[in-house]
């Protein structure tokens, strides 16, 4: 079958290279079988922009390319978390791997069938691709009840009544919602309840993914807990396999097996998650972590590393590579050469100076 | 310290909808003392906003029904709207949470600091004409004497190059950079008190990052008190001397910052701590907080995280909970504290992010 | 042998019968009556009910709904019986609001008008409405060269002065009363369908319905499902308050001649006829003037309740004001 067609993948390998792994690595290859289910393969997606009509006549169009040349995979009971800034790219990839979006170039692959997007899938690949969007009260009707939700993706795949009314209450048992809820319109659930339904809404057709677009961002930290409590819970149950977007990387780090980071459209390094955190290989990411407000008390922003400059825009990215205007460690090469991807560990990065940034000691120096 | 610079005392603001009334702050207490940058940390619905609202006066459509806000000893709560009007110009400023809509977009962001600067110079006196663009009515000759102060300040916010972004309009910005400029604006008319609700909440880390470290600069060069309103522990612990924890409309737990992180003494703040994705290993299963936030419709009874609270017996639904002195200046306003273990324990950092 | 029920056992059973019925009868009337109390302290009814305008406006509605429903019951006298003995006669008991130049009773013709002005008005609004929400939810969700047709045809319909437009159409077709429908309904439907079309414009982006795209469902269904309810509540506002301007326009054509020809009972005619009498007879053009301004009023008044209850998420909104 299709073992890792882009090199890009975690080392397929497996545990050939990471001689030195440790258990918590060894237990993240375990649960996550070499099964690519979700696959990307040079995926770019690009927007026209609105460019005057004079422009658009003389062939003077502008793009802004979201996504560029991405090549991902996700696989078999694993969680991949996409972490980014706003502008990133992130919430495009998940819109691609939905459907929502055609790539522009490249091409997107469930459990090895090449798909397009949502309008041209058939009716059993949509049912096997669940969304969980950032705000429950936007993405569920707000003149459905409950139970007309829920029902929903139920009644597109052609259940009968019966079947659905007995699936219904299955999920809701799932969800840790009760009967009494059912005929409830969103806005009268809290924010927590009403996550509940829409995950239970995703998971109604029994998909194997799960693409989830910053499930908690919208909740309170009280409630964002039990939440990612249920997603971890029900993917164990379910066998289920998750995309998790999200710019909160305490959550993230919390739930995913493996991490990608993604920066003006571009992969910047991809590794297990405890490697990723423990041991950045890109300086961007290391950036990114450093950002986290910090719990302990003896941390002050003073001593805190502090990534200067924006985003910058993807209208015009700029040359080399896309992080050298806010890097501190870039060189003249960085200005001018896009850089490979060099394997760190079992992850890669998209780095020059990746061994080295890898290495803890230099990089703090360079931050100093 | 003689006289504190802030001191709010038993406030109650209500929100009257069609037929209910919403007891969105319930009887808050607290002092902010000169050149102090205190953080009220609280989840949504707990009443820090409303309450850096009624400081500012702002509480509409509520309504202040009880309790007093001293500024500098003058009572603001029956102030003068003209009272009101100079302090907001000249004492005390605010930075809102979303950036996207707190600058006019028909002004350039440069007009808009010199406002806040003529507005600081001249309270009293703002005549319409020189906001409105027409050739010869308006004289804006003191305008451009404005200018140097206004690129002093924009550059004093971490705003590149002010001097080409002189004759930028909002819309040229990017979220970080205008919550920038309403910070420029919120200081040119030099507050001894900054009132910063959620200012880093709707942007990217890096970029909060950026905002917390500007905060603290600031602070520390000008010598003005901020209230920091988060519901990040994290953003929290960065900046802050002192921490206010806030919960259903009233105040659950004072102290240092050190104090409520490393041991914290009410069972929510603990509860809160505990439900930090930082605080459990990977993979395991969360700390939540069971149960929901009180809507606040009516009277509440007793404390309102009795319904949630591990520790909660009958006497928790009752009584008004008394104000328990923790030592060392902290305080928690807890019935059972006896109940409460005392977590004298060590700080726990973000493992990882050195 | 015996199988052969008797009559007691048979009377018996109807007997038992009849109970159960009865108690069926009764749990459903309390049943019935709880839902109706519980729909009458429900949020929206008690935000509706909390304005006292909007009460009122609902009582002027009902009214007239009643009077033109019961008119035959309610009116005195025939309206187009003609007493040409008693013209002009002035209000008194036997003609409450006075007699017309014919001897007509003003106050059965006020009540019969009532019902020509609501058929009226149903009609055109109900059709305007069908057509207005087909070519709007079209436009708005197919975009592309079909709205930019639709819409531009819109545009040319709403470049002429609706009345006037109207009046031309009516002017061709005829006077009578089919006709001035007909040329109301050409006028209204252009609004309907901005209207609609905008909000499926803005509708049509929300996460709900990507959230259905990506689970498959048809364009059909997302439109009825999703789309419709959601776009509905403007369209209902728009109809209430429509109602009053057709009603003006009826009666406003009608008084130009061009709708209803006496002796038809219709408010504006009635002004028309009566309107050389003023200086001698007031009540026969005030009273049909009174009842047109009360029921534009009373449209007015529930159309701005309405648009004031229509949104779910009110109440959520004024909870997250401040908070």
């Amino acid at each position: 079958m299709s073992v890792d067609r882009s090199e890009n993948a975690t080392a397929s390998g497996g545990g050939a290279e990471a001689g030195d792994a440790t258990d918590a690595q060894l237990n993240d290859a375990g649960s996550a079988t070499r099964e690519a289910v979700i696959e990307l393969d040079n995926v770019s997606k690009s927007f026209a922009m609105n460019d005057s009509l004079l422009d658009r006549l003389l062939g003077n169009t502008t793009s802004l390319d979201a996504v560029s040349n991405v090549s991902l995979s996700v696989h078999r009971g694993e969680t991949l978390g996409v972490v980014g800034e706003s502008g990133s790219g992130k919430s495009t990839l998940a819109n691609l791997v939905t459907g929502l979006y055609t790539p522009t170039e490249g091409v997107i692959s469930l459990d090895g069938t090449p798909v397009g997007g949502a309008t041209d899938r058939p009716a059993d690949l949509l049912a096997d691709v669940g969304v969980v969007f950032q705000n429950a009260s936007s993405s569920i009707n707000p003149r459905m009840t409950v139970g007309d939700a829920i029902a929903e993706p139920l009644i597109t795949q052609g259940w009968s009544a019966d079947d659905c009314e007995e699936r219904i209450a299955e999920l809701l048992e799932l969800v840790e919602l009760s009967e009494h809820h059912l005929d409830r319109y969103t806005h009268e659930l809290s924010g927590g309840q009403a996550q509940r339904v829409s995950i239970a809404r995703a998971i109604a057709t029994e998909p194997s993914v799960l693409v989830l677009d910053e499930p908690v961002s919208a909740l309170d930290v009280s409630v964002k807990g039990s939440i990612l409590n249920l997603l971890m819970r029900i993917q164990d149950e379910l066998d289920l396999t998750y995309l998790l977007i999200s710019h909160d990387l305490s959550a993230v780090k919390h739930v995913a097996d493996r991490i990608a980071v993604m920066y003006v459209g571009e992969l910047m390094e991809v590794g297990p998650a405890e490697e990723l955190f423990d041991r950045p290989a890109h300086p961007y990411t290391e950036a990114l972590l450093a950002a986290i407000p910090n719990v302990d008390p003896s941390s002050t922003i003073e001593e805190t590393f502090v990534l200067e400059g924006e985003v910058p825009s993807p209208v015009d990215p700029p040359s080399g590579c896309v992080f050298h205007t806010r890097c501190p460690m870039a060189e003249e090469t960085c200005r001018t050469t896009v850089p490979d991807q060099i394997e760190v560990g079992d992850g890669w990065s998209r780095c020059h100076f990746a061994e080295s940034v890898a290495d803890d000691e230099e990089v703090t120096d360079a931050w100093q | 310290m003689t006289e504190p610079l802030l001191s709010v005392e038993n406030l109650h603001t209500h929100f009257e909808t069609h037929d209910r009334t919403v007891h969105a702050v319930n009887g808050v207490s607290f002092d902010i003392e000169p050149g102090e940058v205190v953080g009220i940390v609280g989840e949504s619905g707990s009443g820090k906003s409303v309450t850096a609202r009624s400081i500012m006066r702002l509480e509409e459509p509520g309504k202040i029904v009880d309790g007093s806000i001293r500024y500098r000893g003058e009572a603001l709560t029956e102030a003068t709207d003209e009272t009101i009007r100079r302090l907001r110009g000249q004492d005390m400023s605010m930075v809102f949470q979303d950036p996207m809509t707190t600058l006019n977009p028909v002004f350039t962001v440069s007009e808009q600091i010199v406002e806040s600067l003529k507005v600081h110079d001249n309270p009293d006196h703002q005549p319409l004409r020189e906001y409105l663009r027409i050739p010869f009515l308006h004289d804006r000759t003191d305008w451009a004497e404005k200018r140097d102060r206004v690129v002093e300040l924009m550059s004093e916010v971490g705003i590149p190059n002010p001097e080409e972004r002189l004759d930028a309009y909002p819309h040229e910005f990017s979220g970080g950079m205008r919550q920038r400029a309403m910070l420029a604006i919120a200081l040119a008319s030099e507050p001894d008190l900054l009132i910063a609700d959620e200012p880093t909440t709707a942007l990217d880390v890096t970029i909060q990052a950026q905002i917390l470290q500007i905060l603290s600069d600031l602070r520390a060069s000008r010598d003005m008190s901020v209230m920091l309103i988060t519901h990040d522990i994290g953003v929290v612990s960065e900046v802050c001397d002192r921490v206010i924890v806030m919960y259903g409309g009233q105040v659950m737990e004072t102290g240092t910052t050190e104090q409520i992180l490393t041991q914290p003494r009410h069972p929510y703040t603990q509860a809160l701590l505990d439900c930090m994705p930082q605080q459990t290993e990977r993979k395991e299963q969360l700390a939540t907080i069971e149960g929901q936030v009180p809507n606040q419709l009516g009277d509440i009874e007793g404390c309102p995280f009795a319904s949630r609270c591990a520790y909660a017996d009958a006497a928790c639904t009752s009584a008004s909970m008394p104000v328990c002195d923790c030592g060392d200046g902290q305080e928690a306003a807890c019935c059972a504290l006896d109940r409460v273990p005392d977590p004298t324990r060590e700080a726990v950092g973000v493992e990882g992010s050195r | 042998m015996t199988d052969e029920p008797t009559v007691s056992d048979r009377l018996k059973s109807i007997g038992d019968r009849l109970r159960s019925v009865g108690v069926q009868a009764r749990s459903k009337l309390g049943e019935a009556r709880s839902r109706l109390v519980a729909a009458y302290h429900s949020r929206p009814v008690r935000q509706f009910r909390s304005n006292t305008l909007n009460v009122i406006g609902l009582v002027i509605v009902l009214t007239l709904i009643l009077t033109a429903i019961f008119a035959p019951m309610l009116a005195p006298h025939d309206p187009e019986e003609q007493h040409l003995r008693d013209r002009l006669e002035g209000p008194s008991a036997e003609h409450p609001l006075g007699t017309d130049q014919l001897g007509q009773d003003v106050l059965s013709r006020l009540i019969f008008g009532a019902r020509v002005s609501l058929k009226i008005g149903v009609a055109v609004v109900g059709i305007s409405l069908a057509i207005g929400t087909a070519v709007g939810v079209t436009a708005g969700y197919a975009g592309g060269y079909v709205d930019e047709g639709l819409m531009r045809l819109v545009d040319v319909l709403l470049a002429f002065p609706g009345l006037l437009l109207a009046l031309v159409i009516a002017g061709i077709l005829g006077p009578s009363l089919t006709n001035i429908m007909i040329a109301l309904a050409i006028v209204g439907w252009t609004s309907y369908a901005r209207v609609v079309r905008g909000s499926v414009l803005s509708v049509k982006e929300e996460e709900y319905v990507k959230a259905s795209q990506l689970m498959g469902t048809g364009r059909l269904r997302i439109v009825g499902r999703h789309v419709l309810p959601n776009v509905m509540g403007p369209v209902v506002v728009l109809a209430t308050l429509d109602m009053a301007t057709v009603i003006l326009s009826t009666a406003g054509l009608s008084f130009l001649g061009l709708g209803a020809q006496p002796p038809t009972p219709e408010w504006g005619t009635m002004i028309s006829e009566g309107r050389y009498y003023l200086r001698s007879a007031w009540w026969v053009v005030n009273f049909p003037g009174l009842a047109i301004m009360f029921a534009v009023l009373g449209f007015n008044l529930l159309g701005d309740g309405l648009r004031d209850v229509l949104d779910p998420r009110e109440e959520e909104s004024v909870q997250n004001k401040g908070l």
